[in-house]
């Protein structure tokens, strides 16, 4: 009897065990957290993560502030904003996101730049009070904004003329976002990860559905939602004239700057809303989606084969075709 | 030589056994399979998960508002116990989190924009649905308000 006694206890106590790594993996746990980088703030929310990756996550998110900030000191764009024109060994990811960026900007005709950090400089959206600079001013610096005359070596530097300077503003985020979600890969059964507006979907919610992502109505008051698009391992980054803007003299100054002209981007679009799995991608079209205005931006998604919507400041709303069925995009409410 | 606090060496009745029992048993126990001296340990990494959750941050198990400072975390607030959170930092700034029922709004801040006072209200019916999601910000005062949903 005895005998037989020891293997059934053995196999109580294996069951007991299995049955608590079961309950102790099963139970769909959400965790968020927060983190302030790139002058914005990242909201990382992860379904069953594995221990330690939302830790991992925002180390991520401080080494690339650190290596593509602007004004971070030491950082490869502060490097080449202070290489005096003479080629600068830079990180590969530095060198693969400005190669990236000089596609985009040729592919748009210029409405996007790295190289408008001089213009860029002269304006302060979020200060108290903000600042519009002079015509003159921005005459002045108009010249040295110019994507084709950054210089990529094959030996991986960079080299910019004296006085030109990039700012990966528009671009950045978004390859930020794609290398977090890159992470998450396999070690969530889903995540939203929200770097100021830049979207990350990864996965799946608890209930096997995909995530919503409400787009910002631009004429509301308190954030009100216009849409809402329902998405799994993508991206979703919306640009608009409301996130960064000051009112003078009645006219609304906002911070997308048309690298043509030196000011505010004056097309008939409040928001362009860009749906691609880089995020790279999809956060610098959606800035040039912004200096192209509606139907300049409905033909760049397009030739580029990007899915994406825009709204007019009337409140008109346009889409690429398939755009509404991918994302089951639909109005709010 | 006892054996009282360890119950493989006692029986139900706790009854002390004698030194040649105790060695039987030893000896059975030597003839156990080496994987099931893995089962405590199994057991007890089960256990910590369980009661530790995983890191990170910690998990909700109602609907609660978390609201932040800087990327610590200042308070949570269930929705079952609404009040009004006022968070006051050394740099004179100060933030008001009304924590409702139902959700949670941004009822005043002194930051120079204002944008967090204009995001409106989370709750736990559009939280999804929000152009900012589930988070309320004010970036000036490093403040964030999370409706953490238990889904």
């Amino acid at each position: 009897m005895k005998r037989r006694t020891r293997p059934r206890a053995l196999t109580a106590l294996l069951a007991l065990a299995l049955a608590l790594c079961v309950c102790a993996g099963a139970s769909a746990e959400k965790v968020s957290n927060v983190g302030f980088y790139f002058d914005t703030v990242v909201t990382l929310t992860l379904y069953d993560p594995e221990p330690g990756l939302m830790e991992e996550l925002f180390a991520a998110c401080d080494r690339y502030e650190k290596l593509l900030s602007k004004t971070v000191e030491g950082s490869d764009v502060d490097r080449i904003n202070h290489g005096g024109g003479q080629p600068v060994k830079v990180d590969p990811e530095t060198w693969e996101i400005l190669r990236r960026a000089g596609e985009i900007s040729e592919a748009s005709g210029r409405a996007f730049s790295v190289t408008i950090a001089p213009v860029t400089a002269l304006w302060d959206f979020t200060g108290d009070p903000p600042r519009k600079p002079t015509s003159e001013e921005i005459a002045e610096k108009l010249p040295l904004v110019d994507d084709s005359r950054l210089v990529l070596g094959e030996d991986g530097t960079v080299t910019l003329p004296e006085g030109m300077e990039v700012d990966l503003g528009g671009i950045a985020k978004g390859y930020i976002a794609d290398q977090v979600a890159a992470l998450c890969e396999g070690r969530v059964t889903g995540a939203v990860l929200n770097f100021g507006g830049n979207v990350y979907c990864v996965g799946r919610k608890p209930d096997g559905s995909g995530f919503n992502v409400g787009i910002r109505d631009p004429q509301g008051s308190e954030f009100s939602t216009k849409a809402v698009v329902t998405v799994t391992d993508t991206s979703v980054v919306t640009s608009g004239i409301y996130e960064r803007y000051f009112i003078q003299d009645g006219v609304w100054y906002h911070h997308i700057l048309d690298p043509e002209t030196g000011v505010s981007a004056d097309s008939d679009l409040a928001s362009a809303t860009v749906v691609h799995p880089s995020s790279m991608t999809a956060d610098a079209v959606a800035t040039a989606c912004i200096v192209l205005g509606r139907d300049g931006a409905l033909e760049l998604l397009d030739r580029l084969g990007l899915d994406g919507m825009v709204i007019t400041r009337e409140g008109d709303i346009a889409w690429t075709e398939g755009f509404d069925t991918a994302t089951q995009f639909r109005l709010y409410p | 030589m006892c054996y009282n606090h360890n119950d493989q060496f006692c029986t139900a009745s706790g009854v002390r056994r004698t030194h040649r029992e105790a060695r039987t048993t030893a000896r059975k126990l030597r003839r156990l399979p080496g994987w099931v001296w893995l089962l405590p340990v199994v057991i007890a990494v089960a256990v910590a998960l369980i009661l530790f959750g995983k890191p990170g941050a910690t998990p909700v198990t109602e609907d609660t508002v978390i609201i932040r400072v800087d990327d610590r975390e200042y308070l949570r607030v269930p929705l079952s116990q609404p009040q009004t959170v006022t968070i006051e930092q050394a740099d004179g700034s100060v933030n008001v989190v009304e924590v409702s029922d139902h959700g949670a709004v941004m009822r005043s801040s002194t930051c120079h924009n204002q944008l967090c006072v204009h995001m409106g209200e989370v709750t736990v019916d559009n939280w999804e649905f929000r152009p900012n999601g589930a988070f309320i910000i004010c970036l000036p005062n490093r403040v964030s308000v999370e409706l953490a949903v238990k889904e």
